[in-house]
């Protein structure tokens, strides 16, 4: 019954629903304890020394000692601590005062670019292979054995 | 996650000199949650140059179990019905293959893991032996793997024939 070709479009509909459903569940109910920069700017009294993470910024500039980043709607101040960052994104985790990031930590992510260009290998190969073995067929609307 | 084809070298191991044939689904399977979640949100800050925060709320639930059974299901109807069932069974192993590599993974914060028990709770569970960007090291140690069982391993029909 879960596989047979009956009520096929509409099973396809509900579950395509229910996927989307559950991504909107997501987006509105996600963890409370997710602080982002944007909401310590926007209140900046309420979040004063909350702690908050920053993941995957990319690096508009740094000095001896502060860091901007890229961010949600505007740059992100950071305190630079450490050597010299020499990647284009780095993650910081810290707390938030007077407009900026105390950071306890750190994290850089120096192969971003390298991890997206291999990643685009898999991504070719499956497609091909996929597309040596099925072929879809525009009258059943289906993928059928090429 | 780990860099996909760290993901796609791994299933190529399991699977081995033997699957050749119609086993793109399983291999679709191992790249199917990073395909959905993190090439649109990679497109989305490259595009408009700011990391959205709230999006990758919604984008977490592709790194979820439950939806990933339903991802799954949602693709085989895309299938003729004789072949439905298999191509589900191997979107499911794939993908199961992708989260246990996932799982082993560290995460910078507490809440930007995997969802596992979603939606039922937003806690994730990690065994964390290396970040993400390190995956890269282990593609050489992949290959070497790789072609040692191409090399090594007698095919089906080299079996089948004796």
């Amino acid at each position: 019954m879960l596989f047979s070709n009956c009520y096929r479009f509409p099973k396809t509909i509900v579950l395509g629903l229910i996927i989307l459903g559950l991504g909107f569940y997501s987006y509105k109910a996600g963890p409370e304890t997710e602080i982002t920069y944007q909401d310590c700017l926007e209140e900046p009294e309420m979040c004063r020394d909350k702690e908050i993470a920053v993941l995957y910024a990319p690096i508009i500039s740094q000095d001896e000692e502060n860091l901007t980043l890229k961010g949600c709607q505007g740059p992100i101040f950071a305190k630079r601590t450490g050597e010299q960052i020499s990647s284009k994104y780095v993650s910081v985790k810290g707390t938030f005062k007077n407009s900026s990031i105390i950071p306890t930590e750190i994290k850089t992510h120096p192969y971003r670019y390298l991890k997206y260009l291999v990643s685009l290998i898999p991504v070719i190969l499956v497609g091909v292979a996929f597309c040596k073995e099925f072929k879809f067929n525009f009258q059943k609307k289906v993928f059928k054995n090429a | 996650m780990p860099d996909l084809l760290t993901h796609y070298l791994t299933a190529k191991i399991i699977t081995g000199k033997s699957a050749t044939k119609a086993i793109s689904p399983f291999f679709l399977g191992t790249i199917l949650p990073d395909v959905l979640s993190r090439i649109p949100s990679i497109v989305i800050i490259n595009l408009f140059e700011k990391y959205d925060c709230h999006l990758g709320r919604f984008l977490a639930i592709f790194h979820s179990p439950l939806v990933l059974i339903l991802i799954c299901l949602l693709i085989a109807y895309f299938f003729e019905e004789n072949l439905r069932k298999g191509v589900f069974k191997l979107l499911i192993l794939g993908t199961a293959l992708h989260l246990v590599l996932d799982m082993l993974q560290k995460t910078f914060t507490s809440h930007s893991g995997y969802l596992w028990f979603f939606p039922f709770s937003f806690k994730s569970f990690n065994i964390p032996l290396f970040w993400p960007d390190q995956s890269l090291y282990f593609i050489p140690i992949l290959l070497i793997v790789l072609i040692f069982i191409w090399w090594f391993k007698p095919d089906e029909e080299m079996i089948r024939k004796r």
